[in-house]
């Protein structure tokens, strides 16, 4: 039977004193119980049969900070994932964002590039593509790599596929990519205005003012205080107006900052700058 | 972090039970079955884990709202754990509860093929609750959960497992029941919430 390993409190405290001393990674705005399994990931992944003898792989540098950050950090992404919400992008937000000469457009925490690859792929349809700069960003340099590559499996496109259609997309999927080898390669006007950037969303300054920022899925990987500390990097980033997408089961309805935003669409979690 | 939902103390997290109900194929008709007996006061909170298609208009949670005598939430991250409630985890998150007693949604990998996982949640619950969860285990066609009953008993909880003969799809409880030595109670659908109501 395999041993059941376990961490506790303490030492998960440790470990973050450790990543960060020794590796230069903040972990401290990570929520405890997700950090608390992937360290325990981790461990079962380097085979450690306790903690001790994980903290001795760690002091002798057996991982690069790229591994390290990649083991502990989440990055599953989809196209399309919950397709409600790019149907009601392309429906009534667009509308507005079509009004600036040109749109600027956040992707926090964007993984290996699926969310922003769906959203050029309904402003190519709507015309918006052109005069648009997706700044697509994330913590972790390897997925940054994979997104700007735009290479992804042809397997996972085929379930994307009926998502696609479901967002109001008004042709197929597939004119968007070649396919080979079991891979698809995105077509590449799609990223020609898309700028990749190592952002780390923890203590990241804002870089440019925003018409939309699209951040879904991250603030479950961090701290109520972290969450309000990033949602107001986001404040700080959008336009008078600009618009704030978070993961659908996220909410910033309990942050002190929610008076500053005006809910245009509660299940869907679709905010507004007020001013 | 406080939550300010648990002002008195008879209704503070630490004094009462959770019980984890996971399930895949099949498992549906066993929920309803457990959740129509129920009492409306009952002094735990429930967490399901089921293996389901994504459901954005969350029709389940609907449906079972209405059989059901108690409240019946779906998860959102953040959500505080109360007793009194039931509540679905969404279909394509893991669930985890959090020291504070809140749920805490997660995307990381599949385990064992599913996202949710009653392997992740179980291990996750029981690491909080210690012997205060109760875990019931029925109907599916894959052996999630028998890893997360190992730690369930470890911690001192009870593991309640539906029975394998009577269940539509037997491998969800059998790998249940060969994972550990001593599965507290091996029952039929209908009994469920009989054996379940004496922990409480």
């Amino acid at each position: 039977m395999e041993t059941l390993l376990e961490i506790s409190e303490d030492e998960l405290a440790d470990f973050v004193q450790i990543a960060d001393n020794l590796y230069g990674l903040d972990f401290s705005g990570y929520a405890q119980e997700s950090l608390r399994r992937r360290v325990l990931r981790l461990m079962k992944i380097r085979a450690c049969d306790s903690f001790a003898t994980f903290k001795y792989v760690l002091a002798n540098h057996s991982l690069t900070n790229d591994e390290l950050l990649n083991e502990i950090t989440v990055n599953t992404t989809e196209m399309f994932r919950d397709f409600e919400v790019f149907k009601f992008l392309k429906d009534q937000v667009f509308e507005v964002l079509e009004t600036y000469p040109r749109i600027n457009i956040w992707h926090a925490g964007c993984s290996t590039g699926e969310e922003p690859i769906s959203l050029a792929i309904l402003l190519k349809e709507q015309g918006l593509l052109k005069r648009s700069v997706q700044y697509c960003t994330d913590i972790n340099s390897e997925v940054l790599e994979m997104a700007k590559k735009g290479i992804y499996g042809l397997k996972e496109i085929k379930e994307y596929s009926t998502n696609y259609i479901n967002s109001g997309g008004a042709s197929s999927l597939s004119d968007y990519y070649v396919a080979h080898y079991g891979k698809v390669k995105m077509n590449n006007d799609l990223s020609k205005n898309m700028v990749f950037t190592k952002h780390n969303l923890v203590n990241g300054t804002s870089f440019n003012q925003m018409h939309m920022i699209m951040c879904r899925n991250v603030f479950i990987y961090l701290t109520k205080e972290q969450q309000d500390r990033t949602l107001r990097l986001f404040l700080d980033s959008l336009t008078p107006r600009g618009y704030l997408v978070l993961g659908i089961k996220e909410s910033a309805m309990f942050s002190p900052v929610l008076n500053e935003l005006e809910i245009i669409n509660g299940k869907l979690r679709i905010y507004r700058k007020k001013r | 972090m406080a939550n300010s939902g648990f002002t008195e103390k008879k209704d503070s997290p630490e004094h009462f039970k959770v019980v984890l109900f996971c399930g895949s194929s099949g498992a549906i008709a066993v929920l309803e079955d457990f959740l129509l007996h129920l009492k409306p006061k009952v002094k735990a909170a429930i967490v399901v884990v089921l293996h389901r298609k994504i459901d954005l208009q969350g029709h389940l949670a609907k449906y079972l709202d209405k059989k059901a005598k108690v409240t019946v939430k779906t998860i959102e991250h953040g959500t505080p754990l109360e007793q009194g409630t039931l509540f679905m985890v969404p279909a394509g998150y893991h669930c985890i509860l959090e020291k504070d007693m809140s749920l805490s949604l997660d995307l990381s990998e599949k385990v064992m093929f599913s996202r949710p996982s009653a392997d992740v949640s179980l291990e996750s619950f029981s690491y909080h609750l210690k012997d205060r969860l109760i875990a019931v285990i029925v109907s599916g066609a894959n052996s999630d959960g028998a890893n997360g009953v190992k730690w369930v008993k470890k911690r001192k909880g009870k593991v309640i497992v539906q029975d394998p003969s009577e269940a539509f799809a037997k491998p969800m409880p059998s790998a249940a029941i060969e994972a550990i030595a001593a599965v507290d109670h091996i029952v039929p659908s209908r009994e469920i919430n009989t054996i379940v109501t004496k922990y409480l």
